[in-house]
């Protein structure tokens, strides 16, 4: 039999913060506040849990001696040369945005480099099969977006910045649009359905 | 006597004729083949007439044959009575007759009805087609196979010569038959006893046959043996493609920041940017400012170049900024800007601005911040309490704020379309609330832009201005009226998303016309 203790907190939670939401009466209000304060520390502290579950797992494969131990033994070391800089320095030392300016931001922007090259790849490749409209039309946004987000060397070509405008203000914001809704029809759905308690995300089917 | 009666069928026949004139049996002109018909029908009717015909012709003679002394008195006793076991051929319908009853060929070797008796029948001649027949059946070719006879070495008795001789047919050893010629054997697959037929072990197989043996042998050989992959070339035309778009990409960017030295045009106007600026200019001196730095290191380069202007804008109207974020990486990213150096004014920390760090909970965090900035963030990054500091004042960023529509402008930092969202629907209630004189301003990554346009385009409007990618931080560097904006990025963007537009162009065009043509070529060569 399910233990009808864990939907019976969720419901009644949900319900107690949905209402303070609507309702300006100071009680909920207050209960609604001293709620959302609760979860926003319960994330802080799985958050440090998993970090420290990554560490005891990288650990592992470091003395089971696993064939990846090495690439375990350079995150569990920056892990820990990081973790003493900034706790010595602080967070925002010179030291600390020194290994943030050097490191981080170069990796995550080379990775970025790379996804242009790869998305230029592809759209060379588009075409290698024999297109349809909708590949045609792919391909001539993706080149109006291209040459008209840059100066393109001062040269004014008639009608084309007026097609790019059109293109981000109408069919790209139609589909965003439609994307939205559907995103919040979908919120509104499995709110719903935690609070029926037909849906348990909290570890019960 | 003028009739001689067919041994096959019984009917009467002259005398003198070989052959039956109703079944073309042979005759036998015998006299023991002459039986007397009355004695036959005398014979069938004491059958018919169901009277025991052992009890009169065998009264004691139910003995068992192969005791010698029951076959001695069997013997004498028929001998004495003057019971002699009649003709087997004068019985048809008899088992044991030689006539009508077939040989066993243990004893005796077959004989074909039409040969004539040596002594009876000199005229009949046999045809040579029939010896010829003859000759072949017993010719050694015909007993190729047949089993060789085990003749039995233990001489026979006297009597059982006697009954042989006289029913040629099998006697019977076992049973209540025993002593009894021609009958049927109770145990056939017994009386039958031989040895297996000698048959070769080996197949003959054909030489084609063998050749197909062969290669079904190789065939199941190899299913069973790891093939090694056929080896890729190192150097594909995929790898030279790609390593091709990178060089001539690069080439073109290090070109445009190395040698190009003027400036190309900014564009001229940009409507969310145009908004943007308006707001700023109406900010009151010292206005608190809360920022919103929520994106990630990948895109710190294009973010913090489009919100360059804005800032510099912004700091020259002396507001005060409020950092905060829901990304780990948000605080030092928001140090980072600020003292990349990029910058006219150089904020102090504490004074100018205040770091208030990370919120944890995503969309739960946001609200709660939202709702209770003073309960939610009590410190700054630093350590330090920023709403109750150790003067008892607060810090100068936050003064006088006690709710979140107290700052009189937001600026959100952002990349996630996520992120942007949650941002945007938590803050909407409060910024279209009429009284309210905050307002929201977006500075995104170009790939955004779809998703927050509807946001600033819908009425009341949840975002007030819009400051999108690069073009955006352009055309906002254009309206402060600055050179805000360094050539060198600007250049080399155009620069970049012009090669690529012409990449994609180009190698599509080649990679469809190219095989096009090639199949039209080979179409032709085929016609001609």
């Amino acid at each position: 039999m399910r233990n009808p203790l864990y939907p019976a907190v969720a419901i009644g939670v949900g319900i107690v913060v949905l209402l303070g939401y609507f309702l300006q009466i100071d009680l909920l209000v207050n209960v609604r506040i001293m709620f959302l304060e609760w979860a926003t520390i319960l994330v802080g502290i799985a958050l440090l849990v998993g970090v420290v579950n990554l560490l005891i797992v990288h650990w592992n494969k470091i003395t089971s001696e696993h064939p990846n131990r090495y690439n375990s033994m350079a995150l569990l070391g920056g892990l820990i040369f990081t973790l003493l800089v900034v706790g010595y320095f602080g967070p925002t030392d010179e030291v600390s945005v020194w290994i943030f300016n050097y490191i981080q931001i170069p990796i995550e922007a080379s990775l970025m480099a790379l996804l242009a090259i790869v998305l230029i790849y592809a759209g060379v490749r588009l075409l290698r099969r024999k297109p349809n409209l909708l590949t045609i039309i792919f391909i001539g946004t993706a080149v109006v977006i291209l040459l008209m987000s840059g100066p393109l060397f001062g040269i004014d070509i008639p009608g084309l910045a007026e097609l790019r405008i059109w293109i981000g203000k109408v069919p790209a914001v139609a589909g965003a649009r439609g994307i939205l809704l559907g995103i919040s029809l979908g919120v509104i759905a499995a709110g719903l359905r935690i609070l029926m308690g037909s849906d348990r995300p909290y570890g019960e089917n | 006597m003028d009739e001689i009666y067919c041994p096959l069928c019984g009917k009467p026949n002259p005398v003198g004729n070989k052959f039956c004139e109703y079944c073309l049996g042979f005759l036998d002109n015998q006299e023991n083949n002459s039986i007397d018909p009355g004695f036959t029908k005398e014979e069938e009717t004491r059958d018919s007439g169901g009277e025991p015909m052992a009890d009169e012709q065998h009264p004691e003679g139910s003995g068992d044959i192969r005791d010698p002394d029951s076959r001695d008195q069997f013997t004498e006793e028929d001998k004495g009575l003057g019971l002699e076991l009649p003709a087997a051929d004068s019985y048809d319908w008899m088992p044991g007759s030689s006539s009508n009853v077939e040989s066993d060929q243990d004893d005796i070797s077959p004989i074909s009805p039409f040969v004539g008796d040596s002594e009876g029948d000199d005229s009949g001649e046999i045809p040579s087609w029939l010896n010829d027949a003859l000759e072949d059946e017993s010719s050694p070719e015909t007993l190729e196979f047949e089993e060789p006879i085990e003749v039995s070495e233990q001489p026979l008795l006297e009597e059982e010569q006697e009954i042989k001789q006289k029913s040629p047919g099998k006697l019977e050893s076992a049973g209540p038959l025993a002593g009894l010629s021609g009958v049927l054997s109770a145990e056939p697959g017994v009386a039958r006893i031989r040895k297996p037929g000698a048959y070769s072990t080996k197949i003959r197989v054909s030489e084609n046959q063998q050749e197909h043996v062969k290669l079904l042998q190789s065939l199941l050989e190899d299913e069973g043996q790891p093939k090694p992959l056929p080896r890729k070339s190192p150097i594909s035309q995929q790898h030279v493609l790609r390593w091709g778009i990178a060089i001539v990409l690069l080439l073109a960017i290090f070109w445009s920041v190395l040698f190009s030295e003027d400036q190309l045009a900014l564009p001229v106007y940009d409507e969310g940017s145009a908004e943007v600026n308006r707001l700023i200019n109406q900010l009151p001196d010292n206005a608190r400012i809360l920022v919103g730095i929520d994106y990630e290191p990948g895109l710190a380069d294009e973010i913090d170049t489009t919100a360059v202007p804005v800032f510099n804008h912004l700091m020259s109207q002396g507001g005060l900024l409020t950092l905060i974020s829901t990304s780990p990486n948000g605080p030092i990213l928001a140090e980072r800007f600020l003292h990349s150096g990029r910058l006219e004014y150089e904020y102090i920390n504490g004074l100018d601005y205040t770091n208030l760090g990370y919120i944890p909970g995503g969309a739960a965090g946001l609200i709660s911040f939202i709702e209770n900035p003073q309960g939610t963030t009590p410190f700054s990054i630093d350590g330090f309490s920023v709403w109750d500091s150790e003067s008892g004042e607060p810090l100068p960023p936050v003064v006088g704020i006690n709710q979140i529509n107290d700052y009189d402008m937001i600026i959100l930092l952002v990349d996630d379309p996520d992120l942007a969202r949650i941002w945007i629907e938590q803050l909407s209630p409060i910024i279209t609330d009429p009284l309210t004189l905050s307002s929201l301003v977006l500075v995104t990554s170009a790939q955004l832009e779809p998703v927050v346009r509807p946001y600033y385009e819908s009425i009341p409007q949840p975002v007030n201005g819009l400051v999108v990618g690069l073009r955006g931080g352009a055309a906002y560097s254009r309206l402060i009226g600055g050179d805000q904006l360094p050539g060198k990025f600007w250049n080399a963007f155009g620069m970049g998303t012009f090669i690529a537009a012409l990449i994609i162009l180009v190698g599509g065009l080649a990679y469809y016309v190219v095989p096009e043509l090639s199949r039209t070529v080979r179409g032709q060569e085929k016609v001609n």
